[in-house]
């Protein structure tokens, strides 16, 4: 089917690609950069979600393509078919979408309206529909008809959205739903339901109290983690524990004393940039993900303990109420600079165990697990610091703006130039 | 080492591989057999990487002479007969 009209922006793709993911026609890895044809002379991309072996991209024109293993119908086309090359979403014709969402293998649409459509596997209740069923066509969530959607994010098993109140921004709901076993949902989950795991599994979309009146502004999941940002920067995060460390079931406050303006997260890893485009990384580094070299594996750190110091020097109440939040430390976060070539960025991504970022001159640097490919180095070595990706483009990079971004999926990356 | 720890209620049965599986961070999927577990292997391994789990069940659950016993799958869907 044809995608769209011309004026698009140019796609790369490299890593795992056995299922169809890097949307080049083949079902093989690739160690380098490959441009990704079918979606060069497409429409100009404005959203774009990487999930465990599927990928969506979101056109400006409101409609949506996917592609890669069609299990459980999370390519939303009717049917399971694995597709190697974008296919548009036909049962979303006329709804304009303006953002999307992948998990290991669900998928989650938003309209311009602030409506959820979901679709994919259902079996944690991850769809918000109020069953285990999954879905081979984008269904809406009912249960959240009443309220305008600003931003989704996909886990392994399950969903957080979160709902802005126009004109009272501290006024943002966060709405949990699916699998709840590592706490990542940040609600407690009554086990009055029968035996096995299905006690874990939240069908309808419920509210995270705890994070009421925090304002929060955007939402994160991947794995069985979780996390949110609130429009001052700060950070909560909940669900699985790093590093061996308990589980988290209610969202705390990750406070290192920075502004943060966004937040990736991988399957034991996570990715912060600060307001002052400096990246921050916390959690595993088994594979080289957090970036810092194993030789000074304390540089640059920044714990919660000398935020909280930094915060009692300040008498405000508020602040005094954060402080005693951090004091209930994440146990196992240690933020954690990483060394972006003395260039500050500007973008952000996770994979399961990579990560990427875009530099304020247009560069993508990868670090983290290679076995797949999936840093484009053309190598399967796994890298413990930052390397620059060399992508083979004519396209020239504005020097006003860097537009470029990198999205990571479980083992493989694609960059929208 | 070990990727991860993995009970054995976490992981779906699925009817095609005949094995149980649990996703892999490379993006296929971890898997192991009921006859493995029968005979008390406790890793599931990936098709596709070098990566492989630890599996946490009980092995009488998986025996022979264990009496018949359901165990759900995760999936929620018909519950795998262990007899
Ligand atoms: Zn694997």
């Amino acid at each position: 089917m044809e995608i769209g009209r011309c004026g698009g922006r140019e796609v790369w793709s490299w890593g795992a690609g056995t299922h169809g993911q890097l949307a080049c026609g083949t079902l093989v890895d690739a160690l380098s950069p490959q441009r990704v044809e079918a979606l060069c002379h497409a429409a100009p991309i404005v959203d774009m979600a990487c999930g465990g072996a599927h990928v969506v991209v979101v056109f400006d024109s409101g409609g949506v393509a996917t592609w890669g293993r069609g299990q459980a119908g999370v390519l939303g086309h009717g049917d399971e078919t694995t597709t190697t090359v974008p296919r548009l979403v036909s049962s979303l014709h006329g709804i304009r979408i303006t953002r999307a969402a992948a998990g290991w293998n669900h998928s989650a649409f938003l309209t311009d309206k602030g409506e959820l459509y979901t679709c994919g596997d259902g079996a944690f209740g991850q769809l918000g529909h109020g069953n285990t069923e999954s879905c081979l066509l984008p269904c809406r969530v009912e249960h959240l008809s009443s309220v305008c959607i600003n931003m989704v994010a996909c886990g392994m098993r399950h969903t957080l959205a979160m709902s802005i109140t126009e004109g009272s921004p501290d006024a943002s709901i966060v709405y949990a739903f699916g699998f709840n076993k590592r706490g990542q949902l940040g609600i407690s989950t009554n086990s009055t339901s029968n035996g096995g795991n299905n006690k874990w599994r939240v069908l309808f979309p419920q509210k995270v109290d705890s994070l009421d009146m925090h304002g929060v502004t955007s939402v994160y999941a991947n794995g069985d983690h979780s996390a949110a940002l609130t429009g001052r920067g700060k950070l909560f995060l909940w669900g699985r524990g790093y590093n061996d460390s308990p589980d988290s079931p209610k969202p705390r406050l990750a406070d290192m004393g920075l502004k943060l303006c966004q937040v990736s997260l991988g399957w034991r890893h996570g990715l912060a940039l600060t307001e002052n485009k400096e990246v921050f990384a916390w959690g595993n580094n088994g594979c080289g993900q957090l970036g810092v070299s194993q030789a000074s594996p304390t540089s640059g750190t920044r714990t919660q303990e000398s935020a909280a110091n930094q915060h009692m020097k300040e008498q405000d109440e508020e602040q005094a109420d954060e402080t005693r939040q951090a004091q209930e430390q994440v146990l196992g976060v240690d933020f954690q600079k990483v060394e972006t070539q003395g260039v500050g960025a500007v973008w952000i991504s996770a994979g399961s165990e990579h990560s990427a970022a875009v530099l304020e001159n247009g560069k993508v640097i990868v670090w983290g697990w290679a076995e797949h490919g999936q840093l484009g180095l053309g190598s399967l070595e796994d890298q413990d610091v930052p390397h620059i990706v060399s992508l083979a483009t004519n396209k020239v990079a504005s020097i006003c703006e860097v537009n470029t971004r990198v999205y990571c999926g479980s083992g493989y990356t694609f960059v929208l130039l | 080492m070990s990727y991860d720890d993995v009970e054995i209620e976490d992981m779906e049965w699925n009817e095609e591989l005949q094995a149980f599986t649990y996703p892999c961070p490379c993006g296929d999927l971890f898997q192991i057999t009921k006859a493995d577990l029968k005979i008390g292997e406790e890793i599931a391994r990936c098709p596709s990487c070098s990566l492989y789990i630890t599996v946490v069940y009980n092995p009488e659950d998986f025996q022979d002479s264990a009496p018949s016993q359901t165990l759900t799958s995760s999936k929620g869907a018909p519950a795998v007969k262990v007899s």
